[in-house]
Formats: structure tokens, C-alpha cells, sequence
């Protein structure tokens, strides 16, 4: 697509906007949710006809028009986990992805996106000067407008606040400047950059929170009628009032008032609105309830959502959490909700149906590999460095691997043996790629680390390596997931075998990220990110940061992070080449320069996939409707806040 | 007894802020600190964070701080003005989440303790006045029982039954409908219901101890002279025995009450995890777990200050009971 085609392309966003307007002209019509008759009667709420915008956004149902009512019940894992909530109730941003579903065409690295509380965006030819027009008459969920004063609010009294934002989220920052945002009129503003920003527009839709605040951080969650009065600039006393409160400065409660998730009072643009926040009442659940003002509605003009409350439980443990989900407790739950759909636990599901009342559906994972071995080519050891940088040692050692039987033994069979490589699906995927060295050859590695020199051995048979020592490598394995364990044990065998000895060492997730950030490790085991994330954390396809455990000081390099290392040309080419798909508009030019990173990368062969999940599962209630029952679930790609909830419902 | 009661006071003093010490520079033992582990965390949801902002948040709550200068905020703080800190995880005062958690967790342990001395006392002078008989053995057989199986998979166990056969899910302290309802007759009678599990759960392994203990004191008793000289005086068999020995036997059961408090409030973690109750066993390990070290540190200091009540409290006890000890 040229950059004028993305000018049209829109273009036509603005169009889809204007004809929802005017799909939502039956609007008299509009039947009041049963839940909120009650407060409209006792005339503490006005009617509906007063609370909906004049063109409110059509949802189009995914399956049929649904009913009102029920209480929607997932899990998250714990205060921390508040991905969860932003993935499901608090997916309301500026633009928002399309319900991706299979075979839906798809012209670059991620699926499309759409409009959202903005109702059209007008982009200048060289991708720098975003014109946002919001949807008018949209409402907080105290009944007060949402409108470009809120957007300028945020602007002027939270992203340029030095305290509340001291770092600027990196899809507002181009060429180290931050973005300019200037208010129009009431429902016009613009975002500008000092030059190019190809993926403007596919950040706003992602799902990120900034950890700092703990919340999105985007001008979609600050209404400024509530907030004014926890900020230093409007209030004097905002500090000592903060203080009062058990808090440590302004700038904690400010963060903790604005979060759509902690407290009950601040209103939002979501479907549905805290009731009960996270840490509040017993602490065990968070409660929402639905949003009167929620500006989206059905094609027959009914105001959305149709489920009434949403009660997400706090479970941390994983066994509880299965046990509950196969007593039918959850209405959906899959690997990236609840955590607990994994391929061990599949033959537990499968026998509870029944009783559960579920059933399975697919979830497509954006996994390029699920268990990645990786050497540290940059590792301080001068030893190792020599010899995990030598493309044949890893060569030699993928093919000691026997990656059939890993996947038989600890996967039961489900997955494949792969390579990181991209899956199928992508337009990035290369078969060759994904399988080369996959195949288990002992005499062939055998035979490669003899050619590399290596022939003299210690008498346990262990090879001596350029220093006169035994070849002993330490891989360093969090304890997060059991299956890294479990195929490290039989990759100790396998490399055994050939001469190479393998040291296991579990260590606590915290402490393995802090040896990664000094470089203080020699092998690790993680998982990677494909399809649509690549776009946004390539960092199994070249060095990108200190969590490419291949090759961290190349990625600290990039990242311009602790202890950098200049890596060789090719990896300065691939990063160079990532530089430019950040900047390029055109999403075939994009898909290009990452085959161009994606050639090098498999050349390079970085580090040893073991397995690619060809398919996860969920599990949903039979009873819950309109949720897709094939759905992509990535990182960036918001799933499943992209099939939009709102629409859900319950049958009888 | 002033005097004694003087020179226990100042040791707590002393003890406690060696213990207040000692627990701040053990939870920044582990390596790296909340930032880090946040930011682990995320990235195992492919979540990337910009180290600018990981630095920006040590800044703010003074993680890069020497540890004595970290220490002697907080304690000022607990002791000028009872603020405890913020829990960086909840991002929430660490008051607001842990009074209300440490009187449901009071409240489980005083219970638990109470069926624990009215199910052991009993039997434990029955085992060790019928030594040796059928009924000796089998309550020692279901007592090493309840020691030996791990309260945790008890507990699971425990639930797998409820969800298997009787459709009811018997964790939780509250049903649903009473989770955060305000403080009423039904609640309260809602609470005790589901507390029968966990009291039974937890109870287990100590009662055992407990009868255990009780046995071999009361045997040690039993053959001693004063007894046959009771006995010898004509005093029925039951006054005799409850007045004496069993009161000595006693002894130990009281001296350690002072732990059987910590006891139950850290050792029923894993339990109170599994069965999934709002009590402090559960949030201290998950903020173990994440380095939210100012919510940990004040866990850990409370329950060091209650253990040390406990022991006072045992001590004084102890030095009414048995007139005895005042002197040593």
C-alpha cells in the first residue's frame, strides 16, 4: 500500500464512523437495560435517550442480538495482574483493533485497526500530523462529557507533568521528542511528531499499561471534572491530603485515584465500572458493574453491554484455580486469562465438560515458541562467549537435541518441533526457518563438534574445550513454567550424549532478570513472542534488548541500557533495519524490511526453539454467547478485549 | 513479680527492634528488588518496560536508597506516626490491607487453638492414663495421621470432595454474597460455617503434637511419689488426677502458646493459599514473593511483636501457675 492509499484507507474510517451515526437513527426505539429501569424511575438517572451520544458507536453483535443480564466471572492472578482487567473490561482507547478471525485479510504484520472514541483520524502525507475527531456527545460514567478537554488535561497535566510522567511512553516518543497535542475545537485535536510515525495509530490500539502507573496512561482515562482535585496544580493541598490518606505524595494517590481499577469513584468511558477495586473488601475479587453512560449500543439501538456485572477473582493458586474452572466457576478462561488451559491440563478439562458446563474453543496463540534455549553469545566467560558464538557449536548441538521426543514426553504430544521462527499464519512464516537442525542426528553433532576440535574428552566423556576444560555449560531456568524443567532434564541426556555437559540451576524469576540486566549468565530458557507482537518485541529475531538472552549486551546496545556491547555488522544492519519499519507508514513496506531482519536472523540462528503450540485452547460456558470461538491471543493484538465483551451475553 | 515483669519488658524492647532489624535486611537479601521482579512479571506476558521508567520508580519510593537509610524511614515512620508504608504491589497503604486480614487471622488462630486444647487435652489424658490399651493405640494411629499429611493437601483434598460429590465450593472465609457485604448476624454466621474447614485443616497436625506432648508428660507424672502418696490418702482417682499431674503436664501446652500464634499465622500460608482465605499467610507470601518489602517487613515485624507478646504472656502464665519459675 502507498502512503496515498493509507491516506485514503482513513479516509475511510472516517466514512465506517458516519455510517454508524447514522445506523443508530432508530434510536428511539432504544429499550432501557432491565438493571437500570429501577434508577431511571426513582429519577436518579436520566433516560436513555439523554445519556447516549448523537451517533453512538454499532457494535455488531458476533453471532445475534443478545439479551440482558448475568455476571460474567473470570480470574486474574493477583494485584499485579491488572493486564487482565485492561484485556477484558478497560479495552477503550482512541482507535481499537478488528476482530481478527481466520482467513480475514490482512495486508501487514497485525490486523487492522479501527476507530474507536476517536470517530476519524486525518493523517498528513508524510505520517506526522495526526488529526483526532472525537465521537461527539460521549459521556464518563458519571454523566459528565468526554471531550478534547480531557484529552488536553492529560496532555498538560499528566504526560508533560514532569512527576507524574517523568519518562514518556515509548509510543508518544519519536526521535527522542515527545508528542505535541493541540486542541482544535471541543471534539478536534492533534497529535505531532518531528517526523514519521508509522505506528501511531496501532500503538493507541494495544493494550500496554505503563508500570509506573499501573493504568494505560492514555488520554482516554484521565476526566479531568474528577481528577483536578487530586493534582498540585489545581489543589494547594493535594500533597497533604495525600499524606492523610496513607499515601506517600501526591503523585501515589493522583496515579491510585486515576486508575479505572482501584477506585470505585473515578468515572471512565468502559463498559463496565469498578464496584469493588482491587485490594478492596476481602481482596479476594473485583467486582465491576455496568457503565449507564456507555456510549455503544446493538444495530437495533439497545445500549450495550448486555451483560451486567463482571467478578474477576483473585486466585493465585494455580491448582485451585483449576480445580474451580473444571467445576465450571469461570466463564472463560484460557492460557492468557487465568493462566491455567495448559497442555498438561488438557485431559482434566476434556473429562469435566460435562459437569462443567463448558466447552473448548481455540485460541490461536501468538507463540513463535513456547521453551527457547538460549546461549549468551555476549557472556563474560571469554570461554563460553568463543564457543556459543560459533555458529556450527549451536548447530551441533540443535541436532543432539531430539525435539520428537521432548514434545512427546513433556508436551504429550501437542505441539511441534520448531525452530523461532514465525508460525504459519504470518506473512513472516518461512519453513525453513522453522526447521532447520530440527532433526535429531547424535552422530551427525557428534561429528561437527569433532570437526570444531573439540575431540579430546575428560573420562567421563566429556568434550575438553578451548581452554583444556570440560565443556560444562550452567543454563540458568526460572521457575515460572514446569515443562522448561522437565525438557532441560532430557536435554542434559541428550547433550550428555554427545559430549557436553549441561548444569541445571533453577533460579526465582526476579533473580534471573537482574543476571540478565548484568549480563551474569551463561544459558537461560524462555518463550517468545510471534506473530502480531513481533511487530513491537522482535527480540528472538535480533538483539533487540537485554531480554534477547541470546545475546543480552548486543540487546543492551540497542536499548541503550547497562553494559553495551557493539554487536557485529549484520545484527547493527537488522537493528538498523527495525529503525526504519518504526518510522514507515506503509504496512507492505513493513512486512518487506522485516523479511529483510527476518533473513539475517535465520542465517544468524541465535538460539534453539523446541516447540511451537500449533493450537491453545480456552475454556467458555456454554451458556455465555457472541464470543468468538476461534480468536488470535497475543501481547499487543488485545485479546480478548477486541471481540468486544460489551457484546457478550447469557442465555437463560 | 514487678520486678519480673520490669526486666521482660525491656528485653521485649530489645528484642523487638533487633527483630525489626534483622527482618529489613533480610527481605533485601533476594536478588534485585520489587522494580525488577514487576517488570519480570510483566515480561512473562511479553510485556516490555522502558528502563527509564524502572529507574524514574526506584526514584520515587527511595529503592535505591542504602538499606539503613530505607530502614530508618520506615521505622520513624511506624513509630512517629504508625504509618507503615505503601505496599508497592497494592499500591496501597499497607494499614488499609492488613488490619482487617490480621483480625479475621486472629480470630481463625484463637479458634484453631481452642480445638486444638479441647480435642487433645482429653485424649491425651486418656491415652496416657489407658497406656498401652486399644484405645491409646488408635488415637496415637489417627493422631500421626493428622502429623503426617501436609495441611496443604489435606486442604485440597478436603475440596476436591466438596466440588466432586457435594457441588459446593468449601473455600473462601465468606459465599458470595457476603464477600464485601458490611458487618451483620448473617455474615458473621456465614464466617464461622466456613471456618469449620480451616479449623479442622489446621488443627490437624497440632492436636497430634499436642496429645503427643501431653502423653509423655502425664506418664512422667503419674509414677511420681506425690502421686501415690495422694492416692495413699484416700483422694478419688479423677480429683487426683486433674488436680495434679495433669495440671504439670499443662506446663508445656502453656509455655508455648506464645508461638502457637505465629505458628498458625505463617504456618497456615500454603493452607490459607489453597483454600483461598483473606487472612495474612497469603498476602506475606505474595509480597515475599514480589519484594513489596515495606508490606513484607511490616508483616514480618507484627507477627515478630505478637510472638513476642505470646511469650510474655505464656511466661507470665507459666510464673502464675507454678510458683516456681517467678525466682529463676
Amino acid at each position: 500500500m502507498t502512503r496515498s492509499n493509507l491516506r485514503t484507507r482513513l479516509r475511510t474510517f472516517a466514512a465506517g464512523g458516519l455510517a454508524a451515526a447514522s445506523l443508530a437513527l432508530p434510536a428511539a426505539a432504544q429499550q432501557e437495560p432491565p438493571m437500570l429501569q429501577p434508577r431511571v424511575d426513582a429519577g436518579e438517572l436520566p433516560p436513555l435517550a439523554e445519556r447516549m451520544p448523537t451517533g453512538p458507536l454499532v457494535v455488531e453483535p458476533f453471532d445475534e442480538l443478545g439479551r440482558y443480564g448475568g455476571n460474567l466471572r473470570s480470574n486474574m492472578r493477583g494485584p499485579s495482574d491488572i493486564m487482565t482487567l485492561v484485556r477484558t473490561v478497560g479495552y477503550e482507547n482512541l482507535t481499537r483493533w478488528d476482530n481478527w478471525q481466520p482467513g480475514d485479510p490482512s495486508d501487514g504484520l497485525v490486523p487492522e485497526v479501527v476507530m474507536n472514541l476517536a470517530e476519524s483520524v486525518d493523517v498528513n502525507e508524510d505520517a506526522t500530523v495526526f488529526t483526532f475527531h472525537l465521537r461527539e456527545g460521549v459521556r464518563w460514567s458519571d454523566g459528565e462529557p468526554y471531550d478534547t478537554d480531557d484529552v488536553m488535561f492529560w496532555y498538560d497535566h499528566v504526560y508533560s507533568n514532569s512527576e507524574l510522567m517523568p519518562v514518556k511512553p515509548s509510543w508518544s516518543v519519536v526521535e527522542g521528542q515527545p508528542l505535541v497535542a493541540e486542541k482544535i475545537d471541543a471534539y478536534t485535536f492533534t497529535f505531532t511528531f518531528p517526523s514519521s510515525h508509522g505506528l501511531l495509530l496501532t500503538s493507541l490500539a494495544t493494550p500496554v499499561i505503563d508500570p509506573d502507573q499501573d493504568i494505560p496512561g492514555r488520554p482516554t482515562t484521565y476526566p479531568e471534572h474528577y481528577l483536578r482535585q487530586f493534582h498540585a496544580a489545581f489543589n494547594d493541598n493535594a500533597d497533604q491530603e495525600a499524606r492523610e490518606a496513607g499515601m506517600q505524595s501526591w503523585v501515589d494517590r493522583f496515579h491510585n485515584v486515576a486508575s479505572a481499577y482501584r477506585n470505585p469513584d473515578v468515572p471512565t468511558l468502559h463498559p463496565w465500572v469498578v464496584t469493588t477495586g482491587v485490594g478492596q473488601g476481602t481482596g479476594e475479587e473485583v467486582v465491576f458493574e455496568r457503565n449507564p453512560y456507555y456510549w455503544k449500543v446493538d444495530p437495533e439501538g439497545n445500549q450495550l453491554p448486555y451483560i451486567d456485572t463482571v467478578t474477576v477473582d483473585l486466585t493465585a493458586d494455580k491448582e485451585v484455580v483449576l480445580l474451580r474452572a473444571a467445576n465450571g466457576d469461570y466463564d472463560f478462561l484460557d492460557t492468557y486469562i487465568g493462566f491455567v488451559t495448559t497442555p498438561e491440563n488438557r485431559g482434566t478439562f476434556y473429562d469435566n465438560q460435562e459437569r462443567g458446563n463448558y466447552h473448548f474453543r481455540e485460541v490461536l496463540p501468538n507463540r513463535a515458541n513456547l521453551n527457547i534455549l538460549s546461549l549468551n553469545q555476549t557472556a563474560k566467560d571469554p570461554v563460553k562467549r568463543e564457543l556459543f558464538q560459533q555458529k556450527n557449536f549451536r548447530i551441533a548441538l540443535s541436532h543432539a537435541i531430539n525435539l520428537e521426543e521432548i514434545i512427546e514426553l513433556v508436551y504429550l504430544g501437542q505441539g511441534r518441533p520448531y525452530q523461532v521462527a514465525e508460525r504459519p499464519e504470518s506473512p513472516l512464516f518461512d519453513e525453513e526457518m522453522a526447521t532447520q537442525y530440527t532433526a535429531y542426528d547424535p552422530a551427525l553433532a557428534n561429528s561437527m563438534l569433532d570437526e570444531l576440535g573439540y575431540t579430546e574428552r575428560n573420562s567421563s566423556g566429556i568434550r575438553l574445550g578451548p581452554d583444556g576444560n570440560p565443556i560444562t555449560i550452567v543454563l540458568d531456568i526460572a521457575v515460572v513454567r514446569q515443562p522448561w524443567l522437565d525438557s532441560a532434564e532430557l536435554i542434559r541426556g541428550y547433550w550428555n550424549d554427545v559430549g557436553v555437559e549441561l548444569v541445571i540451576n533453577t533460579i526465582e524469576r526476579t533473580a534471573l532478570w537482574e543476571r540478565a540486566t548484568n549480563n551474569e549468565y551463561e544459558a537461560t530458557v524462555w518463550s517468545a513472542s510471534g506473530g502480531a507482537d513481533t511487530l513491537f518485541n522482535p527480540r528472538y529475531y535480533f538483539p533487540y534488548d537485554f531480554l534477547s538472552f541470546y545475546a543480552t549486551s548486543w540487546g543492551q546496545y540497542y536499548e541503550g541500557n547497562a553494559n553495551p556491547e557493539e554487536p557485529p555488522a549484520a545484527i547493527k544492519t537488522q537493528q538498523q533495519l527495525y529503525d526504519q519499519i518504526l518510522a514507515e507508514p506503509d504496512a507492505d513496506r513493513r512486512t518487506e524490511l522485516f523479511r529483510e531482519i527476518m533473513d539475517i536472523s535465520k542465517d544468524q540462528f541465535y538460539a534453539f526453539g523446541i516447540m511451537q503450540p500449533t493450537r491453545d485452547y480456552g475454556i467458555q460456558s456454554n451458556k455465555l454467547h457472541n464470543m468468538p470461538q476461534t480468536m488470535m491471543a497475543s501481547t499487543i493484538y488485545t485479546y480478548p478485549g477486541a471481540s468486544n465483551l460489551e457484546q457478550y451475553y447469557f442465555s437463560e | 513479680m514487678l520486678a519480673f515483669l520490669t526486666r521482660r519488658l525491656i528485653y521485649m524492647f530489645f528484642t523487638i527492634v533487633a527483630i525489626s532489624m534483622m527482618s529489613f535486611a533480610i527481605i533485601q537479601l533476594p536478588p534485585g528488588d520489587f522494580v525488577t521482579s514487576m517488570v519480570a512479571q510483566l515480561g512473562l506476558q511479553g510485556v516490555s518496560v522502558q528502563s527509564e521508567s524502572m529507574e524514574v520508580f526506584r526514584e520515587r519510593y527511595g529503592l535505591n536508597d542504602p538499606v539503613y537509610i530505607q530502614y530508618w524511614k520506615w521505622i520513624t515512620n511506624i513509630v512517629l506516626h504508625g504509618d507503615f508504608g505503601y505496599s508497592l504491589e497494592w499500591r496501597q497503604p499497607v494499614s488499609q490491607l492488613i488490619w482487617d486480614r490480621l483480625g479475621l487471622t486472629f480470630v481463625l488462630a484463637a479458634l484453631t487453638l481452642a480445638f486444638m486444647w479441647m480435642i487433645a487435652i482429653p485424649i491425651g489424658i486418656y491415652s496416657a492414663v489407658r497406656k498401652n490399651s486399644f484405645g491409646d493405640y488408635l488415637v496415637t494411629f489417627l493422631g500421626v495421621i493428622g502429623l503426617a499429611i501436609p495441611n496443604f493437601l489435606f486442604a485440597l483434598v478436603l475440596l476436591f470432595i466438596g466440588f466432586r460429590y457435594f457441588d459446593a465450593d468449601w473455600g473462601g472465609l465468606f459465599s458470595t454474597e457476603f464477600r464485601n457485604a458490611p458487618w451483620s448476624l448473617a455474615r458473621l454466621g456465614d464466617m464461622m460455617l466456613h471456618m469449620i474447614l480451616p479449623i479442622i485443616v489446621l488443627g490437624s497436625a497440632g492436636t497430634a503434637a499436642l496429645i503427643r506432648i501431653l502423653r509423655a508428660n502425664l506418664l512422667d507424672e503419674l509414677d511420681k511419689p506425690y502421686v501415690e502418696t495422694a492416692r495413699a490418702y484416700g483422694l478419688g482417682e479423677r480429683t487426683l488426677l486433674m488436680r495434679y499431674p495433669v495440671r504439670i503436664a499443662l506446663n508445656p501446652l502453656i509455655s508455648t502458646v506464645g508461638w502457637v500464634l505465629p505458628t498458625l499465622v505463617s504456618g497456615a500460608t500454603i493452607t490459607a493459599v489453597v483454600l483461598n482465605l483473606p487472612l495474612t499467610g497469603p498476602l506475606l507470601l505474595n509480597s515475599l514473593l514480589s519484594q513489596d518489602m515495606y508490606l513484607a517487613g511490616s508483616f514480618i515485624m507484627m507477627m515478630s511483636v505478637l510472638t513476642v507478646i505470646g511469650t510474655l504472656l505464656s511466661d507470665l502464665l507459666l510464673a502464675w501457675l507454678d510458683p516456681r519459675i517467678r525466682y529463676t
